[in-house]
């Protein structure tokens, strides 16, 4: 186990006792065996061991190979690799040590171990912005449950497009019945960028709108009231209260 | 005329020349009768009746409109309705002129004025500030925001506008609401009928998109007067007070072009006027004797009229239903359409057409 990170060193055979492997007679080296033959690879400065471990094919002639590894040297306490992660981290290297399997594994369960922990503790960590808790009127967490037809694009005219939500918790002021419709203006537009001097303050972090997204929306009404322009109903068969969508936010259910 | 040598005809050059101006004559009298026949079959300009038809309006009043100078900012002009006597009656560099409508006495023209910096666009341009001056442009008097898509009354001393809390009626003088009434969905584009009984206008609500609507202001009745199934925009009202010209749009994401459309203000007698295979026809208006058609044809689709390739012409009414091309789909949907003529008046958009002389 490397003790200074995710480093690969080749350890000579025979000074621990356990033979040397297939693929890695390269290192097995005894005192008055010469140079490594790996000297020459590591002089070029090169990538000079394949991606799956460290079995260097010739090491005589400084051919350099792609791989992960980097030969810094070899003295007579073996051959110093550095593993190179593929995204520019290079970390310490580590003598004597040939890990290069379970380095790899333990790095990616780590990282996936650090992914599930982050992504729990973001339902735990969410808190609703001051603008969600805050503006118009009526506050929900709803989940978008149908959206009918594509939204056109904006190069030739802003629009309101109306989607249905069903209501999973009432934050503040009331709603009609368990399904509401919200109007949101230029749908196309991330909600950070989607205000401007017709639409007023509106905003939020929605990226993009699809069907089972769970939404917090700080909400006004009717819609006709805070917007005068186009607007896109496909449910304009269905009675009910059209809502403005002042704030939208992604939500934890 | 006659002549009375003795040479062969074949030798005389006075019968030589009477013979081919005969031959001449003939040949022009058959054009002529052959394109009034049969306007459908007539390909390319059909320059003889585009000059009757511009003779006949040459001198019926003003159009007024806005056009893209060289600056690249929108003024507004003024023309005779043949396209002659062509001027400018705005020079405003940093900003835009748009949308504007005489009164109706002919008198004071209205119109918005936007930043430079703004588009100018079909769906936008009267949530600016609001305009009045003469018919020639001069003296004008900035009256700003809060007057949306402004339009004059039957008198001319009053202007009904679009706010969120309803259709406000504002006495000129005073610049005070003196009525307002719920909107009922309408958004934009409003015109007060010459009898002034009805609004019409852009609207939502009565399909999934956006319609044409009419208002009665007595009841506060709204009925639908275009289809609902696609969009619908830029509506005016026939001198009569019982017709409406509109822009019949297109369904999103389908194939096809605006086309120029009257109906009856209750909806019923729907009828195609003008279409173009290759064009959008938007912004009609009609002659103040109701016998013509203006309206604009643009390469894009509108919205914003920058790079719209957008143009004016004018038909006689009587002459529609019109296609003003070659194109087989449309002549398989309207076989009785006409063919033309057209006169084309030049680049320009919203125009609006009065019968009444300047008067500065």
């Amino acid at each position: 186990m490397c003790k200074q990170g995710m480093s690969i060193c080749a350890r000579p055979a025979g000074r621990s006792g356990d033979g040397s492997s297939p693929g890695l007679s390269q290192f097995n080296r005894q005192a008055g065996d010469g140079p490594s033959p790996l000297r020459n690879m590591g002089r070029s400065r090169g990538w000079a061991a394949p991606l799956l471990g460290p079995t260097l094919t010739s090491g005589g002639d400084g051919e350099r190979q792609p791989s992960r590894f980097q030969i810094l040297g070899d003295d007579e306490q073996g051959v110093r690799l550095r593993l190179r992660l593929g995204f520019g981290i290079r970390y310490p290297r580590i003598r004597r040590r040939v890990v290069y399997p379970t380095i790899l594994l333990k790095y990616w369960v780590g990282t996936s171990l650090a992914v599930l922990v982050l992504g729990s503790c973001s339902k735990v960590s969410y808190q609703p912005s001051p603008e969600v808790t805050s503006l118009g009127k009526i506050e929900v967490t709803a989940r978008l449950s149908q959206i009918i037809g594509e939204f056109p694009p904006n190069n030739l005219y802003d629009y309101v497009y109306v989607m249905k939500y069903q209501v999973l918790k009432v934050h503040r002021g009331q709603v009609e019945g368990q399904e509401i419709y919200v109007g949101h203006y230029n749908p196309l537009k991330p909600r950070a960028q989607a205000a401007d001097k017709f639409s007023g303050k509106i905003g939020g972090n929605v990226y993009r709108f699809q069907a089972g997204d769970v939404h917090r929306l700080a909400l006004d009404k009717p819609l006709d009231l805070f917007y005068m322009g186009g607007i896109i109903d496909k449910f304009f068969k269905e009675p009910g209260t059209r809502y403005w969508a002042i704030w939208t936010e992604r939500s934890p259910e | 005329m006659r002549c009375h040598c003795l040479m062969p005809t074949a030798q005389c050059p006075n019968r030589l020349i009477l013979r081919g101006i005969s031959l001449l004559l003939i040949c022009f009298s058959g054009l002529v009768i052959g394109t009034a026949a049969d306007g459908a079959k007539a390909v390319g300009p059909d320059v003889v009746a585009q000059s009757v038809l511009a003779r006949e309006v040459a001198k019926a009043g003003w159009i007024v409109f806005s056009a893209k100078t060289e600056r690249g900012d929108w003024d507004l002009f003024l023309m005779r309705p043949d396209g002659s006597e062509r001027r400018k009656i705005t020079d405003t560099a940093s900003f835009n002129e748009a949308g504007a409508r005489f009164s109706p006495d002919g008198k004071r023209l209205l119109y918005y004025r936007l930043p430079k910096s703004e588009a100018v666009d079909n769906n936008t341009y009267g949530k600016f500030d609001l305009v009045i001056a003469n018919a020639t442009g001069e003296n004008p008097v900035f009256y700003g925001n809060g007057f949306a898509w402004a339009s004059w009354s039957p008198d001319a001393t009053q202007l009904a506008c679009l706010a969120p809390q309803g259709i406000q009626i504002i006495e000129l003088a005073s610049r005070k609401v003196i009525k307002q009434l719920p909107r009922q969905g309408l958004v934009q584009q409003l015109i007060w009928s010459p009898d002034g009984q009805w609004f019409v206008g852009t609207a939502n609500g009565l399909g999934p998109y956006w319609n044409i609507a009419r208002l009665n202001l007595a009841r506060g009745e709204l009925n639908a007067v275009s289809e609902v199934d696609r969009y619908n925009c830029t509506p005016d009202w026939a001198p009569d007070s019982r017709r409406i010209v509109y822009a019949r749009g297109i369904i999103p994401q389908s194939p096809g072009r605006a086309e120029l459309w009257v109906a009856g203000g209750d909806g019923q007698e729907k009828q195609m006027m003008y279409a173009e295979a290759e064009r959008h026809i938007y912004g009609a208006c009609v002659s103040p004797d109701g016998q013509y058609l203006l309206f604009t044809r643009s390469v894009e689709d509108l919205g914003r009229v920058d790079n719209s390739q957008t143009t004016m012409s004018l038909i006689r009414w009587k002459d529609a239903p019109m296609v003003g091309d070659d194109s087989a789909p449309l002549r398989q949907r309207f076989p009785a359409a006409r063919r033309g003529p057209r006169l084309d008046l030049g680049g320009g958009w919203e125009p609006h057409w009065t019968q009444h002389a300047l008067v500065k």
